[in-house]
């Protein structure tokens, strides 16, 4: 079996680069590689277990009116192998210190809190929220945050493309377990042949087979050997003509950012993730 | 007459020219038929230069649009898996379709809720539940939501309604709403069968609804129409062939209207499609006018053939047919400046129609007749006194009727109809107090059509179908995040939530409230806004900006209300809405701006125009036929006769119209200004009818009491064919139409009552020369202009005191006046020649001979005496007789041809004294 232990919050930038903890091993030849070898490559390059980044958020409405955000996103590899993930708003004044604390689980639904500040010093459960939620009026819906088990999905290797100048394989990734809850009908994912990295995803809504919103992947950075990142996202909601632009302003790999207090309730409780 | 008549016989004349001009014009107008197109939207009734059309404009672009269709599902097992897999199969289907925006129901909105302490916040049903407990949970989740029961679901649970927002159509999409309409039909057969009920109601259905009721109206009304016309003419002048005259040219002149708004891009409206029965009724009249003169020329000797008929009718009929033509066209012309477009459009075809209709009469008629007339060599007369009309013979007892109780008895005490109708018109002034306007399509349906019973199915279930918005503006950036304002906000919507006129209002502060209470444990203490900026700022995080965008704008400077109801019919919604609004008002204070607005709303508002605009539009008419009468006759006394016994009973009409409970819409605000631009027609065939007669004598009850019976017949046929006509329209099954039609009928009979009783009354002071008769008149000026009668008037001067005088025309050896006979006459030869045989002691009898320019009876003129000679006529005479009752009467207002008169009978007789 193979899945992706990543999960959304921790991994605005990461996401869609799938990243997963198995991979096969030596790379195939191109040529010969399948949807889903493909998919398991891109993984195995781009996952980090500790990673904390700043961030900018500019929601565009259908009018072109935009709201800025600014948060900070923390992420952890626990000893089990699972992640913890705390986001934190900081900008504008009146959400600042809205967090949102995620531990994921094996074998069940994530635990969550919210807190809004405004509320006292409480956090609030989240019960799990509906998959195709979309996350706090972003366009990103739940199902695209969390990790995504190969297994689910069939992925139907396509002509290669040139997008932008760049080479990149072209896979269709259609739900193929009965019982997954998505909102799409199907997902085309373009990757860079050169360095794995996922450049965009087309989502198509279920049944209707419209296309939703668009995924636009830029910036790239080279990290480290083969790992990668990018520092500019774009999701662009065709359906509700709505956009929601994610910049990346800082980023740390070091461990010593994302201690493991950071996602105690205190932490937050205490108000100590506000700066 | 001549050139006005010259037109009459142009296609008599030219028989083929006439035929080519009607075959190429019906051609070329013709080929505009296939661009025809019907527009029901709602927009036409819209004052879309108004102030407020800007405003709505705005506000749909900044709050969404507000072309919503609502599904109504209900089904006893709704709420199961199999049930809600084929509902979301079908919202799907919905929202594929391009033109829907977004698709708010069940599968999309959102749920928030505390349950056990934790924060449950997702879409109602984000997934088919996988078994009968989810499902019952979703709708357990549904109903415990303020946002969504009542509104998207019912309180059994039985019934769920999808609200599809549709983009607004681009310029080059103007069937966007129709096939819109189509495939939201394919996927309600589609699905139908799956559940117990199943419909869509909203502006497309409106729009669509008004088509095919339109569609129908246009097929079953015109075919209607052309019968009952067809048969009410030949049952009154018992002539088939006379019948069809009106049949053809309104087929033809329709076909030319229809062709005509094809090539200019006007579409058939609700206005517009009742165009060819008004063509053909107000068409009808003409042909009946031009058919009577026809019939009524085998009465005069010298017309002994159907060419003889149809030059009598052309003289005795161009003119009034030239001014009835001007007069209705002006009387449509005349709502152009309305602001509704669906008005404009109306005025502008039907005034095209009209001309069309005359040029097809004047093209068409007279050679008919003159081919297929009765044929006045055929008609038998069974005596000599007798007419040669046995056409009229079914209208003359009603004629006879109508002339002896309605003219003659009334005539005889003038002072109590003028105080009858006086007090009438009083009457009808207080009633018309309480008139009412409805612009709201709605009320355009039968009260048992289909779309209503939806409506109201929808209503009693859920929420009203119709939906208006409460635009606040603040001024101010970030005003409704302000607790203060989201407090006032929400007193407003729990003012209308409450109130139980509207059904149901929402604005952003609902959304708010939901979460202060879910974050507070589920209390429902805490359905309100938050009492701070940041918690406000901090609950909004929960929400899309799509799901709020529709209450609040970006900046939150603007908040807006979304209101829906069932308020059928202007005037009541209209009084409901300005309670509203002096209402916030009072809550938002002057500081902020309040506006209610959105397509309903406009419609209705647009109602308060009608009367207004119809007031300009018959001032309009009234003006112009005043002036225009004025100018024909040279006397501003013509132009209150024409307009008098037109006016009344318009307003009679009006209060009929109050009183039967019928409100001023579309179409019947324009009663007023058609029924006087068609109604002045039989006023204007009298005018001209009296102004032949009194030049047939000097006795004005005798001179009236002939105008009246001459044109008693076609004024009656007219009259009721016109009514009839009127009247198909009570067939349709738009309500405004059957009211126009109802209330143009009784116009039209009101009309012809005071055309008998009025008319007649205020002819008795009218002495007035139509400058057609000016113009037509042939006189030998240079003889006349020696004539010591005529000495030093002008040539204008003398025809008009021609004009204005009674003839008399002799034959060879007929006495004029005879020795001893006691008279006030005085006779000037207009033509031919007189012997004056004087009686002398001296010399017995003495003979002189007088010609043209001459006067006979001149002392007799002055001293009003014994005549002392016998006038015996020598060679065929026209003579014109002139008397002081005369000049006491119709010279009163020509002073100075009166006075010029008086002076030259003096220097006359002052001559033949010494």
């Amino acid at each position: 079996m193979h899945y992706c232990t990543q999960r959304p919050l921790v991994t605005l930038t990461k996401i869609f680069t799938l990243l997963c903890i198995f991979h096969l091993g030596a790379s195939l030849a191109e040529e010969q590689m399948s949807g889903l070898d493909i998919m398991d490559e891109s993984s195995r390059r781009h996952e980090s277990q500790v990673e904390m980044e700043s961030l900018s958020m500019t929601l565009t409405d259908r009018k072109g009116n935009a709201t800025e955000r600014v948060l900070r996103r923390y992420s952890r590899m626990g000893d089990a192998g699972f992640y913890k993930y705390l986001l934190v708003f900081d900008d504008p004044k009146g959400i600042k210190g809205v967090a949102l604390l995620t531990w994921e689980k094996e074998g069940g639904d994530d635990d969550q809190w919210i807190y809004l500040p405004a509320m006292g010093n409480r956090l609030k459960r989240i019960a799990s929220g509906g998959r195709m939620n979309y996350f706090m009026g972003t366009d990103f819906a739940f199902e695209d945050l969390v990790a995504e088990q190969h297994d689910n999905y069939s992925y139907e290797r396509q002509p290669d493309e040139l997008l932008e100048d760049q080479e990149v394989f072209v896979i269709d990734a259609q739900p193929s377990n009965p019982d997954l809850v998505t909102g799409y009908e199907r997902r085309r994912l373009f990757i860079r042949k050169d360095n794995y990295i996922l450049a965009r995803v087309d989502f198509y809504q279920r049944r209707t087979g419209k296309l939703l919103k668009r995924l636009t992947v830029g910036k790239f950075v080279q990290i480290e050997g083969e790992q990668w990142r990018a520092t500019e996202q774009l999701m662009d909601n065709f359906g509700k003509k709505h956009k929601t632009q994610i910049t990346t302003l800082d980023r740390s790999f070091d461990d010593a950012d994302v201690p493991n207090t950071v996602f105690a309730h205190r932490f937050i409780t205490s108000k100590r993730h506000m700066r | 007459m001549g050139s006005l008549s010259e037109l009459l016989l142009f296609a008599t004349r030219n028989r083929i020219l006439a035929l080519v001009i009607l075959l190429v014009i019906t051609g070329i107008l013709a080929s505009g038929l296939p661009n025809l197109k019907i527009d029901t939207r709602l927009e036409l009734m819209l004052d879309r230069d108004g102030p407020k059309y800007q405003l709505y404009q705005e506000v749909i672009k900044e709050f969404g649009s507000d072309n919503t269709t609502v599904f109504f599902i209900r089904d006893p097992n709704l709420f199961t898996p199999e049930k809600l897999e084929i509902l979301q199969s079908m919202v799907d289907d919905i929202d594929a379709l391009e033109p829907v925006e977004k698709v708010d129901s069940l599968f999309n909105l959102t749920s928030i809720r505390d349950r056990d302490g934790w924060l449950e916040s997702k879409i109602v049903l984000d997934v088919v539940p996988f078994d009968q407990a989810e499902a019952d949970q979703a709708l357990a989740d549904a109903l415990y939501s303020p946002l969504l029961r009542g509104n998207i679901v019912g309180e059994r649970g039985d019934v769920t309604a999808l609200t599809v927002t549709v983009r607004p159509p681009l310029p080059s999409e103007k069937d966007l709403n129709g096939s819109t309409f189509k495939s939201f039909e394919e996927i309600i057969d589609r699905y139908s069968p799956d559940f117990e009920e199943l419909f869509h109601t909203g502006n497309l259905r409106v729009g669509n609804d008004l088509r095919e009721y339109l569609i129908s109206d246009i097929v079953t009304l015109g075919p209607v129409a052309v019968i009952v016309l067809f048969l009410v003419i030949a049952l009154l002048l018992r002539s088939p062939t006379m019948s069809l005259l009106p049949v053809f040219t309104s087929v033809l002149s329709t076909v030319w209207t229809f062709g005509f708004m094809g090539y200019i891009d006007i579409p058939v409206n609700l206005l517009t499609a009742i165009l060819p029965v008004l063509l053909m009724v107000i068409g009808a009249t003409e042909d009946i006018h031009l058919s009577s003169a026809f019939i009524e020329s085998f009465d005069e000797h010298e017309v002994t053939d159907r060419n003889g008929a149809v030059e009598y009718m052309a003289h005795h009929m161009a003119t009034a047919v030239i001014i009835t033509t001007i007069t209705t066209s002006i009387g449509f012309a005349s709502n152009m400046l309305s602001n509704l477009e669906i008005i404009q459009h109306f005025a502008t075809i039907a005034s095209f129609g009209i001309l069309a209709n005359a040029v097809v009469t004047f093209l068409s008629v007279p050679p008919l007749l003159l081919h297929l007339g009765p044929s006045p060599e055929k008609q038998q007369p069974a005596s000599d006194i007798e007419p040669r009309r046995p056409a009229f013979d079914l209208l003359q007892p009603i004629a006879d009727f109508c002339v002896k109780y309605l003219h003659d008895t009334t005539s005889k005490h003038p002072v109590w109809v003028a105080t009858g109708t006086l007090a009438l018109i009083v009457a009808s002034g207080v009633i018309l107090l309480d008139v009412s306007v409805n612009t709201d399509p709605m009320t355009f349906f039968p009260e048992d059509s289909e779309i209503i019973e939806h409506t109201d199915t929808i209503t009693e279930n859920l929420s009203g179908v119709l939906n208006f918005f409460v635009t606040v503006q603040a001024h101010e950036t970030g005003a409704f995040l302000d607790p203060e304002n989201l407090k006032r906000l929400d007193e407003l919507v729990r003012y209308i939530n409450d109130g139980g006129v509207f059904d149901r209002a929402m604005a952003h502060t609902e959304h708010l409230s939901l979460v202060n209470q879910e974050l507070n444990n589920g209390d429902p203490l805490y359905y309100r806004p938050p009492d701070t900026p940041d918690l406000v700022e901090q609950y909004l995080m929960f929400f899309q900006r799509s799901d709020i965008e529709s209450f609040v704008n970006s900046d939150a400077s603007t908040a807006n209300i979304v209101v829906r109801y069932s308020i059928y019919g202007s005037e009541e919604a209209l009084k409901e809405v300005a309670i509203l609004e002096k209402t916030a008002n009072e809550i938002f204070g002057p500081g902020m701006t309040v506006n209610i607005l959105g397509k309903y709303a406009l419609v209705n508002d647009a109602s308060r125009q009608l009367v207004s605009n119809e007031i300009k539009a018959v001032a309009i008419i009234v003006l112009v036929i005043f002036f225009m009468m004025w100018m024909l006759y040279g006397s501003w006394r013509a132009g209150l006769v024409s307009l008098m016994p037109n006016l009344i009973p318009i307003i009679f009409t009006f209060s009929i119209m109050v009183i039967a409970g019928i409100e001023v819409n579309p179409a019947t605000a324009m009663v007023a200004s058609i029924v006087i631009g068609i109604a002045i027609d039989d006023t204007t065939h009298l005018l001209t009818r009296f102004n032949t007669e009194c030049r047939k004598s000097e006795d004005m009850t005798l001179v009236i009491h002939n105008a009246v019976k001459a044109e008693a017949i076609p004024v009656i046929v007219s009259s009721l064919a016109l009514g009839a006509g009127f009247l198909v329209l009570m067939a349709s099954q738009f309500t405004i139409t059957r009211d126009f039609g109802f209330l143009a009928a009784v116009a039209m009979m009101l009309a012809l009552l005071t055309e008998f009783i009025v008319t007649p009354l205020l002819l008795r002071n009218l002495w007035a020369v139509s400058i057609w008769d000016m113009m037509s008149v042939k006189l030998p000026m240079d003889l006349l202009k020696q004539s010591p009668v005529f000495a030093d008037m002008s040539r204008f001067q003398i025809k008009k005191l021609v004009l204005l005088s009674v003839d008399r025309s002799g034959k060879a050896s007929e006495a004029i006046t005879s020795e001893r006979d006691i008279g006030e006459e005085m006779y000037v030869i207009i033509s031919g020649r007189v012997s004056m045989r004087y009686e002398n002691s001296d010399h017995g009898s003495e003979i002189v001979y007088r010609g043209v320019g001459d006067v006979v009876g001149e002392v007799i003129f002055i001293d009003g005496e014994m005549r002392t000679t016998t006038v015996t006529v020598e060679e065929d005479v026209h003579l014109l007789v002139l008397d002081h009752q005369l000049v006491a009467t119709r010279l009163r207002h020509l002073p100075y041809i009166a006075a010029k008169l008086n002076q030259n009978m003096a220097n006359s007789l002052g001559h033949g004294l010494t």
